[in-house]
């Protein structure tokens, strides 16, 4: 590419200064008047794609071109094309050559003139052209992206809106990046559906937008990683609206930009999952993740939470086995991906005596796996002589529903919430259990000694601990986790306890309402109902003489937070904090210290 | 007392030291006034009948449907009481049910036993180290190297692909079906040693040796005078567990002297399932050393006499423990010292020095020496000869069988 650079001014001074034309609109004249078919010039489109400029039209007019931009003027790559349509309209016999498209490297960000010459070197100049920004077909250059969502200049700054969901009552999330040089933005307006203006200079939440530094550092050299941002807008909006985002300059300019909402009809979780999913790079922003709940998430995904409709869906029930007369204890197993494990623990409960009379509940929560689950309890039932049900239903109602529905088919008055990955090192556990819960003071809810397949602890006992890590969570950690036990086997009081094993009694279990299903998928909510039962004065205790293996699966790893089921723990864990602070349910520290 | 035999296949259709084992004990229980057996074997499905699993050879034998593989050991058989299983345990109403292997069966028949015929006695023999080791149940690392002790965590190592709870939840499951097992059977102290590590009650495991039909025990070979004892013969199948290629090899080292007055045979069969690289190398280190070294392919059971008449001594190569091999029994019964690796259950069989020679496991050289040392040293021919046992025979393995039974009282249901 060879590159002109002209003085524009004293170049065009030797002629009279031409009338700029607007190309795009219509097609306009251009030379002579008198020429048959008169000569008419149209620009169809024209773009930026990363550093390419293209500009499509056609003319019938015998023209060069070229383009100018900013103060420079540029040689053009010109293809010609064929255009039948031009040449009906024109009345020509043919529209071989008519059509053309123009190319040009620049990174200039400036505006862009096209200039036609004549045989004679008559020029003329377009207006500056309307170029639209497209995506780089080979860049994975994430602002460009945002067709006619952008605003860019060099001169000012450059904000792009990527996404955003309409929430209906519940507001506008509106994810994107900006970056504007000192001095030069005023405030950034949000123009909702109903005409309300807002003021949401203040609202945006800052992101990691590593993506966008490496693409505009080269422009705004004191762009930062953190020029992304999230705002929850409590503008309420629905996916037909069309709200518009106004950037209020120091110089009295106003952009507006397109606010592209989400035409996509999905709620509940796979909403939550969607806009969390959208969250860029939270690692990068680990120390303000409380903060992001607080602030723009947490309330907006607890509202989504709370609109799933509630599970009213038939329950299958069925029976294996001889069900026992007067059950006292019923264990609840919900069973979610893997079913296998139900064969292993029919294999360990088959010789202990307890279980021909307890009511071994497995909750399918699962579709998927409903025939399966079935199919082997029907294979395996005579093989281990167990009396036992599943219940199934037609939906995953999580770790919670799924315990609230097994409760609510509970034959026993004691329950026994189980993990089916948990397995007794020996019989007669239950029965320990059982005498600790009616026995120890004030006890609310039991738990045993849980170890891994090398004996090393599991769970001991959960306790409430803040991590600095991640500041302003609660997070549960269970002490001596993965070391020896080394007792003693006397009960012991637990600030809490895990559900993968907690025995209670189940008028205690309804009085606490439960296990919250607010707790989205899962996780907190059995400290959430310890603290329930704590709140009511009730007393936790742990009961090492009962021991079972816990082959807890591959758990999630919050030391690194990379994916939406992570952010959506830190969701839960806020949603826990939130209702610690706000007195539902016990302050954890008040029965030991949290640890700092 | 009446007997029902389990086994994981049947001799007529699958011939391995295991069946035979299984299928000798049931004969000789059978033959012997006062008691009656039966035989149930697992069998292919197109040997089998359409709509049932079960399918009686005769009176006495039965075929019975399974694919337990070795990962698993689970069989989706119907076990309830009207069960076509639970129909054929109430027919023959054993006293004692004896399952010589649970592979292919499934571990679950253990259990549906117990429950149909609460008052039968459940023995089950140990052969290779199928609940500990997934690897075919040979202790055998997948990289080769030989495994002291299995555990979930080092059991991962050998299969990348799963996790340590797999492999707990494995010994879990199989240990809850051995918990209800009245009395193990292990026909050698090695293997019993192993699976007292880990985690069955020594007190419940007996060592019983598998028995072999009665042979004469035969005249050595006759040789000239001034003539050595140089005839080396291989019984066994040809792959890389048993270690043929090792036995080759160190052949093939021996000095140009020595083999000129010696000679290799090799029996068995089982190369063509072998993969292409161990067929060639095979048939290489056949061909280069085709003067001395004879591959004679298959051989049967009562062939084994005639054959056994020309041979001096009885090689093995296993590269695994083994536990009590057939051949060793074998080779004793017909009157002939063994040369073999110094591991697990041949080492246990045969006495160093005395009634055959040990060399280093999965050493040629090792090896070599040893045959240079068979064929050289003065008067150790006639020592071996002298220090040979006296086989097991059928009828001591069927009477320490009955014995066992009798002394068996039904177990507690251990946790």
């Amino acid at each position: 590419m060879r590159f002109m650079n002209l003085n524009l001014k004293k170049k065009v001074k030797k002629f009279s200064m031409p009338n700029l034309v607007d190309v795009q609109t219509a097609p306009v004249s251009i030379g002579s008047d008198t020429a048959t078919p008169p000569q008419r010039l149209k620009v169809d489109k024209a773009v930026r794609r990363g550093t390419k400029i293209i500009i499509d039209g056609w003319t019938n007019a015998d023209v060069d071109f070229s383009l100018i931009i900013g103060v420079s003027e540029l040689r053009v790559h010109r293809e010609a094309s064929s255009r039948a349509d031009v040449a009906k309209h024109l009345h020509m016999p043919s529209g071989d050559g008519l059509g053309f498209t123009l190319t040009v490297e620049s990174t200039i960000n400036e505006p862009l003139t096209l200039v036609w010459t004549d045989l004679s070197g008559i020029r003329g100049l377009s207006m500056p052209l309307t170029c639209a920004l497209e995506p780089s077909a080979n860049e994975d250059f994430a602002p460009a992206e945002m067709l006619g969502n952008v605003f860019d200049d060099t001169a000012v700054g450059a904000l792009a809106i990527d996404h955003s969901i309409a929430l209906g009552a519940n507001g506008i999330l509106i994810y994107g990046w900006h970056h504007f040089r000192k001095g030069k933005l005023a405030s950034l307006q949000l123009h909702a559906a109903d005409g309300t203006i807002l003021d949401i200079t203040d609202s945006l939440f800052p992101l990691a937008r590593d993506d966008v530094m490496r693409a505009m550092q080269a422009r705004f050299d004191d762009i930062s990683e953190f020029c992304g941002f999230i705002a929850h807008i409590n503008s309420p909006t629905n996916k037909l609206d069309n709200p518009k985002l106004e950037i209020r300059l120091v110089d009295g300019t106003r952009e507006h930009l397109r606010i592209p909402v989400s035409k996509e009809d999905i709620s509940g979780i796979p909403l939550i999952k969607d806009l969390l999913s959208r969250v860029p790079a939270a690692h990068r922003i680990q120390a303000r993740l409380f903060d992001l709940f607080d602030q723009h998430l947490g309330p907006v995904i607890e509202k989504i939470s709370q609109a799933r409709p509630a599970f009213d869906g038939a329950i299958i029930e069925r029976q294996f086995g001889t069900a026992p007369e007067n059950p006292k204890i019923s264990v609840i197993v919900p069973l979610y991906g893997r079913y296998d494990f139900v064969r292993y623990q029919l294999a360990h409960f088959a010789d202990d005596i307890e279980f021909k009379n307890i009511d071994l509940i497995y909750v399918i929560d699962d579709p998927k796996i409903i025939t399966e689950t079935n199919e082997l309890a029907t294979i395996y039932q005579p093989v281990f002589n167990l009396p036992f049900r599943t219940l199934s239903y037609d939906c995953n109602l999580g770790f919670a529903g799924a315990n609230n529905v097994g409760v609510s088919r509970a034959r026993g008055e004691t329950i026994v919430l189980l993990n089916s990955d948990v397995l007794p090192r020996e019989h007669g556990w239950v029965t320990k259990l059982k005498n600790a819960l009616d026995h120890l003071p004030e006890a609310g809810m039991v738990g045993p000694l849980l170890q891994f397949a090398d004996d090393s602890v599991q769970h001991a006992g959960m306790v409430a601990k803040r991590d600095t890590r991640l500041p302003g969570f609660i997070l549960n950690i269970h002490p001596g986790k993965g070391q020896p036990w080394n007792g003693p086997d006397t009960p012991h009081e637990c600030q809490m306890l895990t559900a993968a094993c907690i025995m209670l009694e189940k008028a205690h279990y309804l009085a606490a309402g439960g296990l919250d299903e607010g707790y989205v998928i899962g996780d907190f909510e059995d400290s959430d109902l310890c603290l329930a039962l704590r709140k009511q004065g009730k007393r936790l205790w742990l009961v090492p003489q009962a021991k079972l293996w816990h082959l807890e699966r591959q758990s999630q790893n919050l030391g690194s937070i990379s994916s939406y089921r992570q952010l959506l723990t830190l969701f839960n864990g806020w949603r826990f904090y939130r209702k610690i602070q706000d007195g539902k349910i016990a302050d954890p520290a008040q029965f030991t210290k949290v640890k700092a | 007392m009446r007997v029902l035999v389990f086994s994981h296949g049947h001799p007529t259709f699958s011939k391995g030291g295991g069946e035979y084992a299984a299928y000798y004990l049931y004969k000789g229980i059978d033959e012997t006034p006062g008691h009656e057996a039966w035989f149930a074997a697992r069998g292919e499905e197109k040997l089998l009948h359409l709509g049932t699993p079960i399918a009686s050879l005769n009176k006495k034998e039965y075929l019975i449907s399974g694919n337990a593989d070795i990962p698993h050991l689970t069989t989706w058989l119907p076990l309830d009481d009207e069960s076509d299983y639970a129909h054929m345990l109430r027919t023959i109403r054993p006293d004692v049910i004896h399952f010589h292997h649970y592979v292919h069966l499934g571990l679950e028949l253990i259990r549906a036993a117990k429950r149909i015929c609460p008052n039968a006695r459940i023995v089950l023999t140990l052969h290779e180290y199928i609940a500990i080791c997934m690897n075919s149940g040979q202790m055998v690392k997948t990289d080769g190297r030989l495994c002291h002790q299995a555990s979930p965590r080092e059991c991962s190592q050998c299969f990348p692909d799963r996790t340590p709870e797999t492999f707990f939840l494995r010994e879990r499951y199989i240990k809850s079906f051995f918990s209800i097992v009245d009395e193990f059977v292990s026909p050698s102290e090695f293997l019993r040693d192993r699976y007292i590590a880990w985690g069955i009650p020594a007190e419940r495991i007996s060592v019983i040796e598998n028995g072999l039909p009665p042979t004469t025990r035969l005249a050595p070979r006759p040789i000239e005078k001034g003539k050595i004892r140089g005839r080396f013969a291989y019984f066994g199948q040809i792959n890389p567990f048993k270690g043929v290629d090792v036995v080759l090899e160190a052949f093939a080292q021996l000095p140009d002297l020595v083999k000129s007055q010696i000679s290799l045979d090799i029996f068995g069969s089982g190369l063509k399932n072998q993969s292409i690289e161990y067929q060639a190398k095979f048939a290489a280190l056949l061909d280069e050393n085709k003067g001395y070294i004879h591959y004679h392919g298959a051989y049967e059971p009562h062939e084994m006499g005639r054959i056994m008449a020309d041979v001096d001594w009885v090689l093995m190569g296993s590269v695994w423990w083994e536990n009590s091999p057939l051949v060793i029994q074998e080779a004793y019964s017909h009157g002939r010292p063994v040369i073999c690796p110094d591991i697990g259950g041949m080492a246990e069989k045969v006495k160093n020095g005395v009634t055959g020679l040990h060399y280093r496991a999965r050493d040629h050289i090792s090896l070599a020496s040893t045959v240079e040392k068979a064929i050289s040293e003065e008067g150790l021919y006639d020592r071996l000869l002298a220090g040979i046992p006296k086989a097991s025979t059928i009828e001591n393995c069927v009477q320490a069988h009955l014995r066992l039974y009798e002394s068996v009282e039904l177990a507690n249901v251990h946790s």
